[in-house]
């Protein structure tokens, strides 16, 4: 048993010195220093205590075995020891790394980070910073950083570091610095101020970057978007920013256009301020709705469009749809621009063409018609003054001779007596019958050329003037003339009164043979316009002619007996037209004949 | 003698104690189970140092001794694998 004790000892101990071999053969591999002592110590006092074993069983008389005991309790503090210094120095490695990662999160920032006392002076700058203002670190610690700042930013960073209080330890601050370059660039720094236990800074710790790329582009984004705001503010449109069918905001204009506050409009959509039903029949809701879909899905929208002001008053306008992106969401601009007044012109301008158009045509049919009946009678004249001519020659070739002879002398005497006062008589008629067609001419023109005083007029009073001033005629020709109760107009008085003379004076020219004029005058207010009819029982006017009595020197029998040479109601459709009034006929042959003028209703 | 031997198991105690206190900050020591097996064997050692002297002491310190060896053994293994097997490895 001791035997085998001994040997165990002894394997003990040949394994503590294969042990301390292995540990001075890789004394060099990374352990820490202070463990490999202990560890070693640890070799030694177990080989020793077995070694001491092995003498006592051999009975050699040794050190060692007296101080085995010493040995025994030295082996657990040692192994304490070892272990107490494998700890301490994974902490040590611990604060080794994170002040390592520490001092290369510092030193790699691209940001500058410094530290400063209260004066100004740098205790420490990192990389970034002495790269930035292209210094050495040993220059710039202990220097101070006021000089790296233009004179004029001096006084904003003094105050800015002067703010600082335990209650406020952290503030930012943005000031111009002067770069390596010896160019002015914009700096942003947030310092910490470290108090001491006193309560006063100790020293300063900044993080800093360049900031003068963004200060520009800020400044130029301020410029772009006041530039926009102007235009958007000063636009003569209105511009809407609407979010589906939802107005989310407006330009001035619009208010104007809309003759409505900022708060009526936003919010709202454009059906509230739209007809329910648009010019061409189709229900706002729906096209509105089309028109946005449209305008969501990229088409670009351009359409005319009836909306209403606030107060409800209508007006055309033309309405402009794009879709519009803005901080990653989807809006529609909408550009309104009143065209009521251009819609106005437009239609002005249609009823000024149509004007002069028909002014054209009755120009034409003026001249057609003037050039037509003035050459009937120089025609006569031309023919019979051939004949005038030629008889007066017969007439000096007769009176050649001293003596005329019997057929001569009667020859003279039908030429004296019959030839030449038939062709003198004809081209007096004819001359006479041309002078009546200028003076109708004048009296068309005339028309056209008169200056319109419009007022109200007093119908009754005006047409019982009329029947004065004709007493004589109607009393010849016996006609019963009713007139019953007319409405005022607004209008021109002697135009009103040529107007209802002629009527009454064609009624009682172109009466019936067969039975007494009957003429009847009557009014009525139908809205916004004034009928007056002036209805007779005469003769009557054949479908076929309605269109035709109003043109010029037009007459529906032109050799009866009756006066006139067709220009009565070419003046008063001239005189109506020009009033802005119409004329029209009901009538048929035989049955009688009713013109209804119709005028507008002034009120 | 027997006081010592007491003494001895009560630090070795002591150190098993702080080995668990502190097992977190032993884990970058990759042959760190070779320490603490050398060291468990040498704390039975002791163990058995002492309870030799109560009962079965014949049998008990040759455990005692066996205890003994295998952690010089193990203690040698664990230096040999820490320093030369592969440098650097700690």
């Amino acid at each position: 048993m001791i035997l085998l004790i001994n040997i165990l000892d002894i394997i003990c101990f040949l394994g503590m010195v294969c042990a301390i071999i292995f540990l001075l053969v890789g004394w060099k591999a990374k352990f820490p220093r202070d463990t490999k002592y202990v560890l070693c110590l640890i070799i030694i006092i177990i080989a020793f205590k077995s070694l001491s074993n092995v003498y006592e069983w051999l009975r050699i008389p040794s050190v060692l075995i007296d101080l085995e005991g010493i040995l025994e309790i030295l082996e657990p503090i040692m192994w304490m020891f070892l272990f107490y210094s494998i700890v301490q120095a994974f902490h040590w490695k611990q604060l080794s790394d994170n002040e390592e990662r520490y001092r290369a999160v510092v030193e790699d920032q691209t940001e500058m980070i410094c530290r400063c006392l209260s004066d100004s002076t740098i205790t420490f700058a990192n990389d970034a910073y002495c790269r930035y203002f292209g210094l050495d670190k040993d220059e710039l610690t202990g220097s101070q950083f006021m000089p790296l700042i233009p004179e004029e930013d001096h006084e904003g960073v003094k105050e800015y570091f002067s703010n600082f209080s335990p209650e406020n330890p952290v503030a930012t601050h943005e000031h111009r610095v002067i770069s390596k370059d010896g160019q002015l660039r914009w700096n942003r720094w947030t310092n910490r101020a470290l108090f001491n236990e006193r309560g006063d800074i100790a020293e300063f710790q900044g993080v800093g970057r360049d900031i003068t790329d963004q200060k520009e582009a800020i400044e130029a984004m301020e410029q772009s978007e006041a530039k926009h705001r102007l235009l958007f503010e000063s636009a003569n449109d209105a511009i809407f920013i609407m979010d589906r069918d939802v107005f989310v905001d407006c330009n001035p204009m619009t208010l104007k256009v809309f003759d409505c506050e900022r708060e009526d409009i936003v919010g709202r959509s454009p059906m509230d301020f739209s007809p329910e039903v648009q010019p061409d029949g189709e229900f706002t809701a729906e096209i509105a709705r089309r028109r946005i879909d449209r305008a969501y899905a990229g088409q670009s929208q351009r359409f005319e469009w009836l909306h209403t002001k606030k107060n409800g008053i209508p007006f055309y306008a033309e309405v402009s749809l794009n879709r519009l992106d803005l901080s990653g969401q989807v809006f529609l601009q909408a550009i309104v621009r009143n065209i009521d007044r251009r819609k106005r012109n437009e239609s002005e301008r249609e009823r000024l063409l149509k004007t002069l158009r028909l002014k054209n045509e009755e120009l034409q049919s003026i001249v057609f018609i003037s050039s037509h009946d003035l050459r009937s009678p120089l025609v006569n004249i031309h023919g019979f003054s051939g004949e005038l001519s030629k008889d007066c020659k017969e007439l000096g070739e007769l009176l050649k001779n001293e003596k005329i002879s019997k057929s001569n002398l009667a020859r003279v005497k039908n030429l004296l007596e019959e030839n030449i006062p038939e062709a003198v008589d004809f081209i007096l008629t004819s001359a006479r019958k041309m002078d009546h067609l200028l003076s109708g001419l004048i009296q068309v023109s005339r028309v056209g050329a008169m200056e319109i005083h419009s007022r109200y007029l007093d119908m009754n009073e005006i047409v019982e003037n009329i029947l004065k001033c004709m007493q004589y005629q109607i009393n010849e020709s016996k006609a019963k003339i009713t007139v019953g109760h007319l409405p005022r107009c607004f209008s021109d008085a002697d135009l009103i009164i040529q107007v209802f003379s002629n009527l009454i004076d064609n009624a009682i020219k172109y009466r019936h043979p067969d039975r007494a004029a009957e003429i009847d005058v009557s009014g009525q207010i139908d809205g916004d316009t004034i009928t007056y009819i002036v209805r007779d029982n005469g003769i009557g006017i054949p479908g076929r002619y309605q269109k035709k009595i109003f043109e010029i020197f037009h007459q529906l029998n032109p050799r009866d007996d009756k006066e006139g040479i067709g220009l009565g109601l070419t003046i008063v459709k001239r005189i109506l037209d020009r009033l802005g009034a119409t004329i029209s006929i009901e009538a048929g042959s035989g049955e009688g004949t009713a013109f209804k003028i119709t005028l507008p209703n002034v009120k | 003698m027997q006081e010592n031997e007491i003494i001895t198991l009560l630090i070795g105690t002591g150190v098993v104690v702080f080995i668990w206190l502190n097992r977190v900050a032993m884990k970058h020591i990759s042959t760190r189970n070779l320490f603490f097996a050398a060291f468990a064997t040498a704390w039975l050692s002791w163990l058995f140092t002492n309870l030799e002297v109560l009962f079965l002491s014949d049998i008990i310190n040759m455990l005692e001794h066996i205890c003994c060896t295998i952690s010089s053994i193990i203690l040698a293994v664990a230096c040999w694998k820490t320093f030369c097997k592969k440098q650097g490895d700690a």
